[in-house]
């Protein structure tokens, strides 16, 4: 019996799996955060939104001029913590992260944004770049045990956000979780 | 009887090899041993320090910031680890990321007054660098390859990781 005639009818159900999944068995788990806090063996992620006043005292102590610290105020910070508790790679990527409110999809104000507002406003280079380094990195590969992080940043609408991350461990990203968190507020300053 | 004995001497030199091989402590990564591009950095005081001018030496790169907690909190070890390493074949090289005269001045005089940084004015040289994050330190070899990669802060105080620097420079 030729190899093609055993395969042969096989074919309809090879063409249903998806590609990747002949390569590597490939788990995804949806899971939801309970508020701003979520762990389990591969990996813990925590949110930490920051009142207009808590960014403005640490951009002010970094010497931040005054018309960078009113631009600041003006937008919603808030500070991801991502760490790698697994023996494998974790791969990161927001590009891959989901933000909506009740109106729908909820665009970060990114790093060419800030360049170019930076630029415009000539905020001096090391300013900037003190900036970026805050920022949580849009893409990066966890070695096993690191821990990064950083802030994300939305325009403050008053509106809760939905953030729905994405995660992926091992050498084929073979395992992925996408973690739900639900009504994030941008933290306000104490009236 | 003397393919056995050639067999045994393979196992010996293959072991030898497995315990002679350097072991990176915790979060310290093996790097692809990319010739690490040439730079040329000043302190506060304008005294400049090229990368090249270290060749033949290991060179302990860090970049920093004030600003960042694990930063403020290895600052002392990393000057007690420069001590201890003062008269080996090794340069200490910290680079602070964007920030002024003054601000290094006053922390470094806070934390670890005869801990020496070189300044990386507006930020590019660390950019060019691409640390994953701050603090970051690199291990430069004396060919001028990088060859390790540390990930955050490390406990330079502890055993391993003294003992992974002491092998490094012990390396033929």
């Amino acid at each position: 019996m030729r190899l093609t005639n055993l395969l042969l009818p096989l074919l309809p159900l090879m063409l249903s799996l998806p590609v990747n999944s002949w390569a590597a068995n490939v788990s995804q788990e949806k899971l939801t955060a309970k508020g701003t806090k979520f762990e389990n063996q591969y990996f813990r992620l925590r949110l930490v939104p920051r009142t207009p006043n808590q960014i403005a005292a640490f951009y002010e102590a970094r010497g931040f001029p005054s018309f960078a610290i009113a631009e600041v105020r003006k937008v919603c910070f808030i500070t991801v913590g991502l760490g790698n508790r697994s023996k494998k790679k974790l791969y990161h990527d927001l590009s891959k992260w989901q933000f909506t409110d009740k109106d729908g999809v909820v665009q970060r104000v990114l790093r060419p944004n800030w360049k170019q507002r930076w630029n415009k406003m000539g905020l001096e280079k090391r300013f900037q770049s003190t900036f970026r380094w805050t920022l949580m990195p849009e893409k990066l590969d966890f070695y096993p045990q690191e821990g990064e992080g950083g802030n994300l940043i939305f325009p403050r609408t008053g509106r809760p956000i939905t953030l729905r991350t994405r995660i992926q461990i091992g050498k084929n990203k073979t395992k992925i979780f996408e973690v739900t968190f639900k009504d994030i507020t941008c933290a306000k300053d104490p009236s | 009887m003397n393919l056995v004995r050639l067999l045994l001497l393979f196992f010996l030199i293959g072991a030898s090899q497995f315990l002679l091989a350097i072991e990176p402590p915790a979060k310290i990564i093996e790097l692809d041993k990319q010739p690490a591009q040439n730079f040329l950095v000043e302190d506060y005081d304008g005294n400049k320090y090229e990368l090249k001018s270290s060749k033949g030496r290991w060179v302990f790169l860090h970049f920093w910031a004030s600003w960042c907690g694990p930063c403020r909190k290895e600052m002392p070890l990393l000057y007690k680890l420069q001590k201890r390493l003062k008269d080996k074949n090794i340069d200490f090289v910290l680079i602070n990321t964007s920030e002024d005269e003054d601000t290094i001045f006053e922390f470094l005089g806070g934390v670890a007054p005869d801990l020496h940084s070189y300044m990386d004015k507006d930020g590019e040289l660390t950019e060019l660098w691409a640390p994953r994050g701050l603090p970051t330190t690199f291990f430069i070899d004396p060919k001028g390859r990088r060859r390790y990669l540390a990930l955050g802060g490390r406990p330079w105080d502890k055993a391993e990781y003294q003992q992974f620097i002491f092998q490094l420079l012990n390396e033929k």
